[in-house]
C-alpha cells in the first residue's frame, strides 16, 4: 500500500529525514517510536504533504502512485488520513459543515455522487456512535475551545467518517489523560479492518498497549535504526531510548 | 507562490455574473445638472410644488458643499455635469398590474433571479423593483394593504399618501446631510415607501431590489421606512448592475423612522458591479443610510454584506433618541481587485439606557483596500448607555490594506463602551487542515471565510444567507495568498 | 473673533517675535514657511479635534521665546533627589548646561537642520523659533551606570519656549532616560520636539513624566526610533497641566524589534490630556505593545488617538495597542480613536478599548471583606492605573509615581 524508499526530507535546509525505508500492507499497524527531534512528526507531515517541508531525495508511493507528487487534498482523497497532534481550531465552521464539505469533496474525486442531508446524517449517527462523541460537540465550531481530549476525539471521528486507507496518528497520545487514551484507542481499533492501515506515531509505550502494533520502528537521527515486533516497544520502554542510540541503522 | 499567483490569475479573470444589459428603450434626462433638470425630474414625476421647492433648496445647497475625502480612499474626481440624472425604462403608461409591465422589463428581473410574478410565490417576499431611476412593479401589494401596510414606489407614494411623505421625508436625514444625501435629495427620481401601522407585524419580508440598466446614468432612489408604534418589519435590499468602462455614480439615502416599540430589520446584499480586474469601470456607492430610534423601547438593526462596487462609502447609523432603544450594525465588507470600501456605523446615544452592537468583518483581497470607520457617540444625558463593537479584519494576499478607525466619544460617566479590534489571515495551517481531510484550497478559503463572517450572515434572512454565501466565495475564489 | 481671524493675529505676532536672525538660515526659513503654510490647526483639523491648541496660545499674555541664552542655579527636581543623573538643562526652552555624570554621554549643539517627514504645524513652528538643536549621543556598547535626566526650567521671561534635541543611543548601548519640567507658576506654552534613536541591539527605557501646573500647556513631539534588534520602553505619564498634548511617534525601522508604549492620564479640573500615538511598523518580523489608560475627573477631558500602521512588507508583525478609560464625574469626557493601518497581510495586530466604570462585582467583593467603600474605590481604580508603569525597571521611579498616583487617587 505505502512504499518508501530512500526518504530525505528536511525544513528551512535543514535534514531531517536521512533515508527512511518503510512498506506499510493492508491490514498491517506500523508504530513509529523514536526521542524527541528524532523525525517523527516530520515523516506524518512528509507524507500528508505539509508543504514547508522539502523532499530531496527518494520517493513515496502509494496504492501505486507518486505520493510526493500530490496535493495535500489529493492525498486525503486518495486515502490518507493525518490524525494531527495539535488540531487546527476554525471559528464559526461547525464540524459537522466541515466534515460534510470534506466527505462530498472526496466522493466528487472518486466519481461519486455527493452524499444529501439525510444521508449524510446517517452516516454521522453511525460512526458517532462508533466512537463515542457527542452530537454537541460536533454542532460547535470546529475544535474551538475543545480540551485536549475533545479535540483527538474529533480527529478520530473525522477518521471514522472519512474511512482513509492510510491512517497516521501523529502522537495522539499526547495530553490525553488515561480515560481519553482508550476511549480514542478504542476508536481506532473499531476502525481497523484487513483492507486499511495504520501508522502510530508515538513516544510512550502506553497507547501500543491499546493499539497493538504489527511492528515497531525506532526512529533516530532521520533514520529507522531498529525494527521489530511489539516487544520492541516494551523493552525501549524498560532501557530507554539511550540503548538504540549506537544501533547501526537498518538498511 | 507559482501555484498563488495562477491561482489569483483564475479570479482576477472571473466575470461579474450580473454583467449583462437589457435591451429596453429609455426615457433619458439629458446629461448634467442645474435646476433645469431638478425641475424636469420633479415635473416627470408629477410632483407637488412642495416637493420641488425641497429639491431646488436641497440642490442649492449642495452648490455650497465640498465633496468630502477620506484617507484609504482614492478616485479620480467625478465630473457631475457627465451624469444623465434620469432614466425610465419607456412604458406606455404607468402600469396597472403586472400584466401591463412591459414582458422586457420583467425578462431583466427574471434574469436576475427576482421573480416579479406573484403566480410564483415561492419565496414569500414582496419586492419593489426599480430599474434605472424608477420603480417598474411592486408584488403582493393588495395582500399588505389588507393589513394597512403601504409598500409602494416613492413616486406612487407622493401621489397617494402626501401627508406621510411630507411628515418624514427627510426627518432623518437632512437634505444638507452631507454632499451625496444633498444630491440625492436634489434628484432622487423613486425608490421605495413602507409604512407598516400600529401594532402590525408584517408578516412577509419586504424587498427592493435596484439594478442599474442605463449607460452614463447615475441612479438616486430613496428608501423610507415609517415604523409605527409597536409594528414590526424586516426589509431587504439587493443591487447589480451592468458592466460598463465607466463608472456609475449610485448615491442612494435610506431613511428608517421608528416610533414606540417598533423593530425595523433591514438587509442589504450589495452586490454592484466591481470593475473590471484592472479597475476600469465600476458602481461608485455613495450611500447615506440612517435610522432614527425615536420612540421608547424601538430597535433598528442593519445587516449588510458588500460585495461589490468599484468604491462602497456607507455608513448606516442609528440615532437611539428613544429611552431603552437599540441599534444595531453587521457588516461582512470584501474587497477584491482594485475595490476601496469604506464602511461603518453611527450610533448616537442621546435616549437612556440605549444600547449598540456593531460587528464588522472586513475581508480584503488583491490590491483592494477595506477600512471600517465608525463612531460611537454617547451624548451627555444618555445615562447607562452600553455600547460593543467588533472589528475584524482578514487579509488575503500582501498588497492589499485593511484599516480601521472608529472614533468612541464618551460624555457621560455611566456609559460603557467595549471596542475590540483584529487583523489577521487565514491560517496556513487552517488550510493545510482543510486540505488534509480532501478539501481543495479554493472551499478551504471559502468555508474558514464564512465561518468568520457567520455572526454577521447568522442575522440575514435565510434565502439572503444563502444568497451572501454564495457571493463571498465567488468574489473570493482563490485568492489565497 | 473668528478662528481664522485669531489664527492669522496669532501669526503674525509669532513672526514679529521670531528669533533675530533666524530667518536667514536656511532651515528656520524653510520651517517657517510650511508653518505659515498649514496654519494653525482649527476646529476642522482632523488630528486637533478635541485639542482646540491656538485657543491655547491666545490666552497667553503676550508671545515671548526666550531672550537668550539664560544661566541660572538649577535646583534639581524634587523626583531626582538624592539621585546621581546625567543632567542636561533647558532654560526656557534653550539648552543651558549639563553636568554628566558618566563619561560615556557626550554632549554636543549644531544648527537645526531642515527635518523632512514633519507634518505638524507645531513641529514646524519648534524649528522655526530653535535655531540650535542638541544631540546627545551615548558611546557604542555602554551601558550606562547613571540614568540621563532631562530637566526643562522656566526663568519666567519666555512664555513659548522650544525645545528641541536628540539623543543618539549608539550600537549596543544602553540607558535610562527622564524628561521633565522643573515645576514653576510661570504661564507657559512649551512646544517640544525631541527624537531618539536607539540604535542597531539598543536598550532604552524612558519616562516622560508630566506634573505640571494648572498655568502650564505643553504640545510635545516625541519621536523614537528604533532600528534593527533593539529594545525601547516608553512610558508618559501625564498628571497635571492646563493643557497637554503629546505626540508620540515609535517608528520600527528594524526587524527583531520589542516596543512598548505606556501611557497614564490623569486630568482633573477643566484640563485636557491628549494623547496621540503612532506606532509605525516599517520593516518586518518587530513587535509592540502599546497600553494607554486614563481617569477623568471633574470636567477634564482624556483623548487618545492610537495609530498602528504595517507597511507592505512589514510582515510577521506583531502590534497590540490597548486603551481604557474610566470616567469619574459626570462632566468628565474622553475621545478615543484607536486606528489600525495595516498593508501586509502576514500580521497579528489588535486593538481593544473601552470605556467605563469600575467593576461593581470587584466593588461588592472588597467590601464584602470589611473594606470600606471609599478605600475599595480607591484600590480597585490604584490597580487600574498602576498596570500602566508595573514594567517599569527604575524601581526607585515606580515608587515614587507609585507614590504621585495614590495620591492623586485619594483625592477622587
Amino acid at each position: 500500500m505505502l512504499h518508501i524508499h530512500n526518504l530525505r526530507a528536511g525544513i528551512e535546509g535543514k535534514e531531517i529525514l536521512k533515508g527512511i525505508n518503510l512498506d506499510v500492507k493492508p491490514g498491517e499497524v506500523h508504530a513509529i517510536m523514536g526521542p524527541n527531534g528524532s523525525g517523527k512528526s516530520t515523516l506524518a507531515s512528509v507524507l500528508s504533504g505539509r508543504e514547508e517541508y522539502q523532499v530531496t531525495e527518494g520517493e513515496v508511493t502509494f496504492m501505486g502512485k507518486n505520493l510526493l507528487e500530490m496535493e495535500p487534498e489529493d492525498r486525503a482523497r486518495e486515502g490518507i488520513f493525518l490524525a494531527f497532534q495539535y488540531p487546527v481550531e476554525i471559528p464559526g465552521v461547525s464540524t459537522v459543515n466541515f466534515m460534510k464539505t470534506a466527505i462530498n469533496q472526496i466522493r466528487t474525486y472518486r466519481g461519486e455522487e455527493p452524499l444529501d442531508a439525510v444521508a449524510f446524517l446517517k452516516l454521522m449517527k453511525e460512526k458517532m456512535k462508533l466512537v463515542e462523541i457527542d452530537q454537541s460537540l460536533l454542532n460547535r465550531a470546529l475544535n474551538e475551545g475543545f480540551s485536549g481530549g475533545e479535540k483527538k476525539r474529533n480527529e478520530i471521528f473525522q477518521m471514522a467518517m472519512l474511512e482513509p486507507r492510510l491512517s497516521i496518528l501523529d502522537e495522539t497520545d499526547s495530553g490525553l489523560d488515561i480515560d481519553a487514551l482508550r476511549i480514542v484507542a478504542n476508536g481506532v481499533n473499531k476502525l481497523r479492518n484487513p483492507s486499511n492501515a495504520t501508522i502510530v506515531v508515538t513516544h510512550y509505550q502506553r497507547l501500543l498497549n491499546y493499539i497493538v502494533p504489527d511492528y515497531v520502528h525506532v526512529l533516530f537521527n532521520g533514520r529507522i535504526v531498529k525494527s521489530g515486533d511489539k516487544e520492541l516497544a516494551l523493552e525501549l520502554e524498560k532501557k530507554g531510548y539511550d540503548w538504540i542510540k549506537n544501533e547501526p541503522a537498518t538498511a | 507562490m507559482a501555484k498563488d499567483n495562477q491561482i489569483l490569475e483564475e479570479i482576477t479573470s472571473r466575470e461579474y455574473e450580473h454583467g449583462w444589459t437589457a435591451n429596453l428603450e429609455a426615457d433619458s434626462a439629458p446629461k448634467g445638472l442645474n435646476e433645469d433638470i431638478v425641475r424636469f425630474i420633479s415635473r416627470k414625476k408629477q410632483e407637488p410644488d412642495w416637493l420641488l421647492e425641497w429639491r431646488l433648496k436641497a440642490y442649492r445647497a449642495w452648490l455650497t458643499m465640498k465633496e468630502p475625502r477620506w484617507p484609504n480612499v482614492t478616485y479620480p474626481a467625478i465630473d457631475y455635469q457627465d451624469i444623465i440624472y434620469y432614466s425610465a425604462p419607456k412604458q406606455k403608461a404607468a402600469p396597472g398590474s403586472l400584466e401591463e409591465v412591459d414582458p422586457e422589463l420583467l425578462k431583466t428581473f427574471e434574469k436576475l433571479g427576482i421573480s416579479l410574478t406573484e403566480q410564483k410565490r415561492l419565496t414569500g417576499i414582496a419586492v419593489d423593483a426599480v430599474l434605472d431611476s424608477v420603480s417598474v412593479a411592486t408584488t403582493f401589494k393588495e395582500k399588505l394593504g389588507e393589513l394597512g401596510i403601504i409598500f409602494c414606489s416613492f413616486s406612487e407614494a407622493v401621489k397617494e399618501h402626501p401627508e406621510l411623505v411630507k411628515k418624514y421625508l427627510g426627518s432623518v436625514v437632512p437634505m444638507q446631510d452631507n454632499y451625496f444625501a444633498a444630491l440625492n435629495s436634489a434628484v432622487f427620481s423613486d425608490g421605495s415607501f413602507c409604512y407598516i401601522p400600529k401594532g402590525v407585524r408584517c408578516p412577509m419580508e419586504l424587498s427592493t431590489y435596484f439594478r442599474i440598466n442605463a449607460a452614463k446614468t447615475g441612479q438616486f432612489e430613496r428608501t423610507l421606512i415609517v415604523a409605527d408604534e409597536d409594528s414590526y418589519v424586516s426589509y431587504l435590499e439587493g443591487c447589480t448592475a451592468p458592466m460598463r468602462d465607466e463608472h456609475q455614480l449610485h448615491a442612494a439615502v435610506v431613511e428608517i423612522y421608528a416610533m414606540k416599540s417598533a423593530h425595523v430589520k433591514y438587509s442589504t446584499v450589495q452586490n454592484w458591479y466591481p470593475g473590471s480586474k484592472e479597475g476600469v469601470g465600476g458602481i461608485y456607492n455613495f450611500v447615506t443610510k440612517r435610522g432614527l430610534c425615536a420612540g421608547d423601547h424601538s430597535k433598528i438593526s442593519w445587516t449588510q454584506v458588500e460585495t461589490g462596487s468599484a468604491i462602497t462609502w456607507k455608513y448606516p447609523s442609528c440615532v437611539l433618541k428613544g429611552d431603552y432603544s437599540s441599534g444595531e450594525f453587521y457588516s461582512v465588507a470584501v474587497t477584491n481587485n482594485h475595490q476601496q470600501a469604506d464602511t461603518g456605523t453611527k450610533m448616537i446615544h442621546i435616549g437612556k439606557n440605549t444600547r449598540s452592537r456593531i460587528v464588522s468583518k472586513g475581508i480584503s483581497a488583491g490590491l483592494s483596500q477595506n477600512s471600517y470607520r465608525g463612531q460611537v457617540h454617547v451624548l451627555k444625558r444618555a445615562i447607562n448607555a452600553r455600547n460593543f463593537s467588533q472589528c475584524d479584519s482578514l487579509l488575503m494576499g500582501d498588497r492589499c490594506g485593511a484599516h480601521t478607525f472608529p472614533y468612541i466619544d464618551v460624555e457621560n460617566s455611566t456609559a460603557r463602551v467595549e471596542h475590540e479590534a483584529t487583523t489577521s489571515k487565514i491560517g496556513e495551517d487552517q488550510i493545510f487542515y482543510c486540505r488534509q481531510r480532501g478539501i481543495d484550497e479554493e472551499a478551504a478559503v471559502a468555508l474558514i471565510v464564512n465561518g468568520y463572517a457567520k455572526e454577521v450572515l447568522n442575522q440575514l434572512p435565510m434565502e439572503f444567507a444563502v444568497e451572501a454565501q454564495k457571493l463571498l466565495a465567488l468574489t473570493l475564489e482563490g485568492s489565497v495568498g | 473673533m473668528t478662528i481664522a481671524t485669531a489664527n492669522r493675529n496669532l501669526i503674525s505676532e509669532l513672526e514679529s517675535v521670531l528669533p533675530a536672525g533666524s530667518k536667514s538660515e536656511p532651515a528656520v526659513s524653510k520651517a517657517w514657511e510650511q508653518f505659515i503654510q498649514t496654519g494653525l490647526p482649527g476646529q476642522k483639523s482632523e488630528e486637533y479635534k478635541y485639542a482646540p491648541i491656538a485657543r491655547q496660545l491666545e490666552k497667553l499674555p503676550a508671545l515671548k521665546p526666550s531672550a537668550g541664552d539664560v544661566l541660572l542655579p538649577t535646583p534639581l527636581p524634587q523626583f531626582l533627589s538624592g539621585q546621581t543623573c546625567n543632567y542636561i538643562v533647558f532654560v526656557d526652552g534653550r539648552f543651558s548646561s549639563a553636568k554628566l555624570a558618566d563619561k560615556e554621554v557626550k554632549v554636543t549643539t549644531r544648527t537645526t537642520e531642515e527635518s523632512h517627514d514633519a507634518k505638524d504645524p507645531f513641529e514646524w513652528l519648534n524649528a522655526a523659533f530653535s535655531p540650535s538643536l542638541t544631540i546627545i549621543t551615548v558611546e557604542e556598547g555602554v551601558a550606562l551606570q547613571h540614568p540621563i535626566a532631562i530637566v526643562y526650567h522656566s526663568s519666567g521671561r519666555g512664555t513659548l519656549v522650544n525645545p528641541r534635541w536628540t539623543l543618539q543611543l549608539l550600537k549596543g548601548s544602553k540607558a535610562t532616560v527622564i524628561e521633565m519640567c522643573q515645576p514653576h507658576a510661570y504661564e507657559l506654552f512649551q512646544n517640544k520636539k525631541s527624537v531618539i534613536e536607539a540604535g542597531e541591539k539598543a536598550s532604552l527605557e524612558y519616562l516622560i513624566l508630566q506634573d505640571g501646573t494648572p498655568a502650564q500647556t505643553e504640545v510635545n513631539h516625541t519621536e523614537v526610533r528604533c532600528a534593527l534588534s533593539s529594545y525601547a520602553s516608553c512610558f508618559t505619564i501625564s498628571l497635571n497641566s492646563r493643557f497637554v498634548r503629546n505626540n508620540m511617534k515609535l517608528v520600527v525601522d528594524g526587524s527583531q524589534v520589542e516596543a512598548h508604549l505606556y501611557g497614564l492620564y490623569l486630568p482633573s479640573g477643566d484640563s485636557l490630556i491628549d494623547n496621540h500615538t503612532v506606532v509605525d511598523h516599517r520593516q518586518p518580523e518587530s513587535f509592540s505593545n502599546e497600553m494607554y489608560k486614563g481617569v477623568m475627573n471633574d470636567r477634564s477631558k482624556g483623548v487618545f488617538n492610537g495609530k498602528i500602521y504595517v507597511r507592505p512588507h512589514a510582515q510577521k508583525t506583531n502590534a497590540f495597542q490597548s486603551n481604557r478609560n474610566i470616567l469619574l464625574s459626570e462632566n468628565a469626557t474622553v475621545n478615543t480613536k484607536p486606528q489600525l493601518e495595516i498593508w501586509a497581510d502576514d500580521v497579528k495586530c489588535s486593538h481593544g478599548c473601552t470605556t467605563g466604570q469600575l467593576d461593581e462585582e470587584a466593588l461588592f467583593y472588597l467590601r464584602s471583606r470589611g473594606i470600606d467603600k471609599r478605600s475599595a474605590y480607591a484600590m480597585l481604580l490604584h490597580a487600574f492605573v498602576a498596570e500602566t508603569f508595573k514594567e517599569m525597571k527604575m524601581t526607585q521611579w515606580k515608587e515614587t509615581i507609585d507614590g504621585l498616583v495614590t495620591s492623586r487617587l485619594l483625592k477622587v
